[in-house]
């Protein structure tokens, strides 16, 4: 039942594709994001090796990797966040990563859900979502800006859909660890992104939780360019189509689930840790 | 618009509502009793208050940068010597020929410093309206330039408080110098009257006090207008996450340029408002410490809330009076415990103790419904429990 | 038998009328108000060379204008402080102060007397040699001809004893010859001075080179004059660096208690001014126990003042700021309160005035590298301070457990609770080092400034410069930043004066900050995230 809920939610608020603040992504060709020949070392630790990914649009891309394989060095790159030594990355045909910075990329079309939740404590959950609403992002509109009936509809359905509907006027940091995870997806909705750059959805979730958030993001797929990346094999085994391993800040494996378990560099990196 | 905004804020609505019955009161007693009558207020009692209102104001502004937005700016008494130093200049020009000097285009100082005409950043300030101009356009521009490089650059914490209070200190600096301009360490004094009016007139200053109690509540609304919107949201969420409301696609810097430049401009009008009541401004307003006392005033009243600011100032500064007068030496110690104490056990300050207090009473109350409905359930259960085993 | 031969030589050098007057007839004719300049002059010539007890004291007396006569018993006396000894027997003056007139001189006499007297320390081979070449160095550019051949005597008799009084007894005589009328005996006088680095010749030499009748001598006045800027410039910019460089040795031992406390625990310590202040009152403190010897005090308080300041640091991290950990902002403001309370407690002890602290011998006079510039002992002692505590106080962060945890602590607190390391512990102990070094930083100021209450607040603001500018946490960073802003300072204050210069800096650091907000040498550590 929740499935139907998911693809109708995003049939209705996530068609449009609204970028503020610039221009849209040109996904004609096929390929949503490019990163090239990416460097990155911090002070001689060299975290991103020569990296290479190429996502296409409306994929679904998971992103594996022992710790310090690069994963979260690499999305804070796609984001801005921190600047590669070498290399270039695009979103889309026409938008070059590496001259904007957070907000304009933000604005841009890429969403992103941090690994620890970071949730605004001291604002109600309808404030968080409030504030994540896509939409102009300058001082002046800030100030005189309204909920539409639109908005509070999809703020509505995000609320339905994250199960936080009955929480909708608690404080952030009187949520579960759990919930938090959830508002930062619901937040993450908000912003009708095209990119969606999800870094460890389900840590700290139980297994219900887990299934549920399997299926918002399969249900986004195709619509959505999706990248996650996550520990649990069981979850990403749910979801994976396209399983991309990184090892050292680099490529090491490419594939389907089933390729990449078998592959034997694979193996090695991960000596074995996950028996399944 | 008013109303709507004080209605959901029992808060500023008292405290606002205080403040106006203690205004009206003074100035009817000033107005309407002669010296001698038990109901007489004195005109120092007038100016007196009118200087803590305008301190209220800037301890408000303050609040809205340290408070909402978390930038503990340890140089925010600048903006209001800015202000008060605009102020102060219009008033000397206003002397004109009363000076000691008696030189009706240059202010005393100034012919004593053997200076034969008006510097350029002097020229025009005679004229109200352009001194009511620059009270907000000087601070605010400061404010601008200044948050414009700092904030670009990503500082904050401690290293931008010690920023901004380097850059009042090298303020204080300059006006200490009479080459400035400005009248150096004694500064300007010996008003004579604001636009017209004779400063010494107790109708002026019973006017004047209005006139701040006017600027207070102003000040207050529209602070609490912004941060009642969405811009106040996105304020608080700066100041908590500042990273991830950069990268919900907020441009951060702007956000802070907006509101510390607002912030600036009302602490100058307080300024300019105080400057008449006290009758002078010299260099020792951009001295480091009143920057920090204005944060003390906001400590005690409530961070975060507006009205605590109000309450904060006003009382810090009354105790300041009160211990000044009797034992001067015990007001250091008092204003360094205040300090400690405040940062150690009250760190939400007078409002966080009133809402504390409310929060204990409306659990006691939410605890006295919860017995209450027990005792009406019980009834219900055992008619309950002799359901179930048939079903089952 | 060398004095013997000494005063033969003086007595040559006797000017042929005096031969008639004794020493107690030219006191006569001092005291005399009818006596000519001309008779006073001869007077003053015979008592310079007589060996009479009181001729010392008459002939200082009369170059300060401090020679009197009793108008009624002829009588002489010299005015020693509020009183009038007489000079002949010291009995004091006990008439009437109008029958007092001073002994009028002119300026030749004032000329002679200066000679006299110069030629009198030059022979008394009992004054120290540093003395008398100082007298001798008075001399230059104020001898005529006539009285440079009478020390030409002195001079060569010194070659072999005081070879260095010899050599500047040549420059004074040369400095005579400067005005002869014969250019060739000029031009060598300019070559025996060329060796001779001194300001007070310029003006005599600008003058040959515009005015001198001798082509070759302009030219070679003009080059002389050239090399003498040159190096006065030079010796000019080494000394604002020498300035610049002791008060950056003060500014870093200001700072590096700051960094340390701040690097380490994220903590902003307001009073961090007022433990330099606690310091400079110890060294006052224990110099009122031992009045007598300042220099001993001094030495004393170094240890002391390190344990008053380092206490006080240490109580006020477990009453105050280990409640506080984690808020930095907090902590500035509890801090704050802190340091009010220290400045009170100050003033109602010391009462608010400044105490003078006193500045013992072998802090004072310098080492003169030539005519241009001097190092001063005080500042050299505090450049050399500085670098020992520096250096002591890295050994102990590299090199001792108590450094091993405090930067472990700095980098990772919880990695390093886990490995038992008793972070309370290291806390208190990290704050106590930087209020230690914060009160050694007292007792260098108490060299420098006055010691008052408000010390603390003058020095607070450069503090946090320092430390802002130089990148929190790191003592290299300090120690450089330090520098570059003393220097800065003071190459900008002949500039632009000292407030100005101080502008300067404090919006050229803020300028800086914009382009790399942590610092010169960032520290990377989490708790310096703030």
């Amino acid at each position: 039942m929740e499935k139907k809920l998911f693809s109708s939610f995003a049939g209705k608020f996530l068609k449009k594709h609204v970028s503020h603040g610039g221009e849209a992504p040109d996904g004609s060709h096929g390929m949503m994001l490019y990163l090239e020949g990416i460097n990155k070392s911090f002070d001689g630790f060299k975290a991103i090796n020569d990296l290479n990914l190429y996502i296409e649009k409306g994929e679904l891309r998971c992103i594996i990797g022992p710790n310090g394989a690069g994963k979260s060095t690499m999305m804070d790159i796609i984001t801005g966040k921190t600047r590669p030594d070498s290399g270039s990355a695009w979103f889309g045909q026409n938008i070059n990563l590496l001259d904007l910075d957070e907000p304009a990329i933000a604005q841009a079309g890429i969403g992103r859900k941090f690994q620890k939740p970071t949730v605004f404590e001291n604002m109600t959950v309808d404030e968080n979502l409030e504030l994540a609403l896509s939409g102009p992002k300058t001082v002046w509109s800030t100030l005189r800006g309204k909920m539409s009936a639109e908005d509070n509809e999809m703020r509505d359905s995000v609320l339905e859909l994250t199960g936080l509907k009955d929480l909708r006027g608690k404080d952030g940091r009187l949520l579960s660890h759990g919930q938090k995870q959830w508002l930062e997806l619901g937040m993450l909705l908000m912003q009708k992104p095209q990119l969606l750059l999800v870094d460890e959805p389900v840590t700290g979730m139980t297994r219900q939780e887990m299934q549920k958030t399997a299926e918002l993001l399969l249900s986004l797929e195709h619509t959505h360019t999706i990248i996650v990346v996550e520990h649990d094999m069981d979850f990403v085994r749910s979801i994976a189509r396209k399983v991309t391993v990184l090892h050292q800040g680099h490529v090491l494996a490419e594939g389907s689930m089933a390729e990449v378990q078998a592959n034997p560099k694979v193996v090695e990196v991960y000596l074995g840790s996950d028996a399944s | 618009m008013v109303s709507s905004l004080l209605k959901k804020d029992r808060g500023g609505f008292s405290v606002l509502g205080t403040v106006w019955i203690f205004v009206l009161l003074m100035i009817a007693g000033n107005a309407f009793f002669k010296d001698g009558s038990a109901l007489y207020v004195g005109s120092n009692t007038i100016t007196l208050f009118g200087k803590y209102l305008c301190y209220a104001l800037l301890a408000v502004s303050l609040d809205l940068i340290w408070g909402y937005l978390g930038i503990l700016s340890l140089g925010h008494a600048a903006f209001f010597g800015l202000g008060g130093y605009v102020m102060g200049m219009y008033l000397m020009r206003q002397i004109g020929a009363r000076g000691v000097y008696g030189n009706p285009e240059l202010p005393d100082f100034m012919v004593f410093l053997n200076w034969h005409e008006l510097p350029w950043y002097w020229y025009g300030v005679n004229h109200f309206w352009f001194a009511a101009i620059l009270i907000l356009l000087v601070p605010g521009a400061l404010a601008f330039i200044f948050g414009f490089f700092a904030f670009r650059s990503r500082v904050g914490g401690v290293y931008l408080s010690i920023i901004t209070q380097s850059l009042t200190f090298a303020l204080a600096l300059a006006f200490f110098r009479n080459e400035t301009g400005f009248g150096g360490n004694n500064g300007l004094t010996d008003f004579k009257d604001i636009l017209g009016f004779s400063l010494a007139s107790d109708a002026t200053r019973d006017v004047l006090l209005f006139l701040s109690a006017l600027a207070l509540t102003f000040g207050y609304l529209l602070c609490r207008y912004l941060m009642r919107s969405r811009l106040g949201k996105v304020t608080i969420a700066i100041r908590d996450a500042e990273s991830r409301t950069r990268f919900m696609g907020y441009r951060v810097e702007y956000f802070k340029l907006a509101i510390f430049t607002v912030a600036a401009m009302l602490a100058g009008v307080a300024g300019a408002l105080y400057v008449p009541q006290v009758g002078i401004i010299n260099p020792g307003e951009f001295n480091p410490i009143n920057s920090i006392e204005i944060v003390i005033w906001v400590a005690v009243g409530g961070r975060a809330s507006l009205y605590g600011a109000i309450v904060g100032a006003i009382l810090v500064n009354y105790a300041k009076t009160v211990f000044t007068g009797i034992f001067p030496d015990g007001w250091l110690y008092a204003l360094g415990l205040i300090f400690v104490l405040v940062t150690l056990f009250l760190p939400k300050g007078i409002v966080g103790i009133i809402g504390m207090i409310r929060a204990k009473q409306a659990e006691r109350k939410a605890l006295a419904a919860a017995d209450a409905a027990r005792e009406a359930a019980p009834a219900a259960e055992p008619a309950a429990a002799e359901a179930s085993p048939k079903e089952a | 038998m060398f004095c013997a031969a000494l005063f033969a030589a003086l007595c040559l050098l006797l000017p042929q009328a005096a031969a008639a007057m004794t020493p107690d007839e030219a006191l006569g004719v001092l005291g005399d108000r009818s006596s000519s300049f001309e008779q006073k002059k001869e007077a003053f010539d015979v008592i310079g060379d007589s060996k009479e007890g009181w001729s010392q004291l008459l002939l200082e007396s009369a170059q300060k204008g401090e020679l009197f006569f009793d108008k009624k018993s002829k009588e002489v006396y010299a005015k020693v402080g509020e009183n009038y000894f007489k000079v002949k027997g010291g009995e004091a003056f006990s008439g009437k102060s109008r029958d007092l007139k001073r002994v009028s001189v002119n300026n030749s006499i004032r000329e002679s007397l200066h000679l006299i007297l110069a030629m009198r320390t030059l022979s008394d081979q009992s004054i120290p040699e540093e003395k008398r070449i100082e007298s001798a160095h008075a001399l230059i550019g104020n001898v005529s001809q006539e009285d440079a051949s009478k020390l030409q005597l002195l001079r060569d008799l010194y070659i072999t004893t005081d070879p260095d009084l010899s050599e500047m007894l040549t420059y004074v005589i040369a400095s005579a010859d400067l005005n002869d009328e014969d250019p060739k005996i000029r031009n060598g006088a300019m070559h025996i001075l060329s060796g001779f680095r001194s300001p007070l010749l310029m003006q005599k030499l600008g003058d040959i080179a515009e005015h001198d009748s001798d082509v070759s001598n302009r030219v070679y006045a003009e080059t002389q004059v050239g090399s003498l800027k040159s190096s006065q410039s030079f010796y000019s910019g080494l000394e604002t660096v020498y300035f610049g460089i002791s008060l950056g040795s003060v500014l870093v031992l200001a700072a590096i208690g700051l960094t340390i406390t701040f690097g380490v625990m994220g903590v902003i310590n307001m009073a961090h001014g007022e433990l330099m202040m606690i310091g400079a009152y110890t060294v006052y403190v224990i110099q009122q126990c031992m009045p007598n010897y300042p220099g001993i005090a001094l030495l004393i308080s170094i240890p002391a003042a390190f344990c008053v300041s380092g206490l006080t640091g240490i109580i006020i991290e477990r009453t105050v700021i280990q409640h506080l950990y984690g808020r930095p902002l907090e902590t500035l403001l509890a801090t704050f309160g802190i340091s009010l309370l220290l400045q009170q407690l100050v003033r109602s002890i010391f009462t608010a005035l400044n105490r003078n602290v006193v500045i013992p011998d072998f802090m004072s006079g310098a080492i003169r590298i030539n005519e241009f510039f001097s190092v001063t002992y005080n500042r050299l002692y505090i450049i050399l301070f500085c670098l020992a505590v520096f250096f002591t106080l890295r050994w102990i962060l590299q090199h001792s457990r108590l450094g091993l945890e405090v930067r472990s602590v700095s980098q990772n607190r919880a990695m390093a609770r886990n490995m038992g390391v008793r972070s309370g512990r290291v806390n208190a102990l990290t704050f106590g080092l930087g209020s230690g070094i914060a009160g050694l930083a007292g007792v260098a100021l108490s060299q420098l400034t006055n010691v008052g209450p408000n010390l603390g607040q003058n020095y607070i603001v450069d503090s946090f410069l320092v430390v802002v500018f130089g990148g929190a946490g790191n003592i290299w960073g300090t120690m450089v930043g330090g520098m570059v802003l003393g220097v800065a300072n003071k190459v900008l204050e002949p500039m632009a004066g000292a407030m100005l210069a101080k502008i300067f800096i404090l919006v050229g650091v803020i300028i800086f900050i914009q382009k790399r907000p942590r610092g010169l040498f960032p520290q990377h550590g989490r708790s310096v995230e703030g």
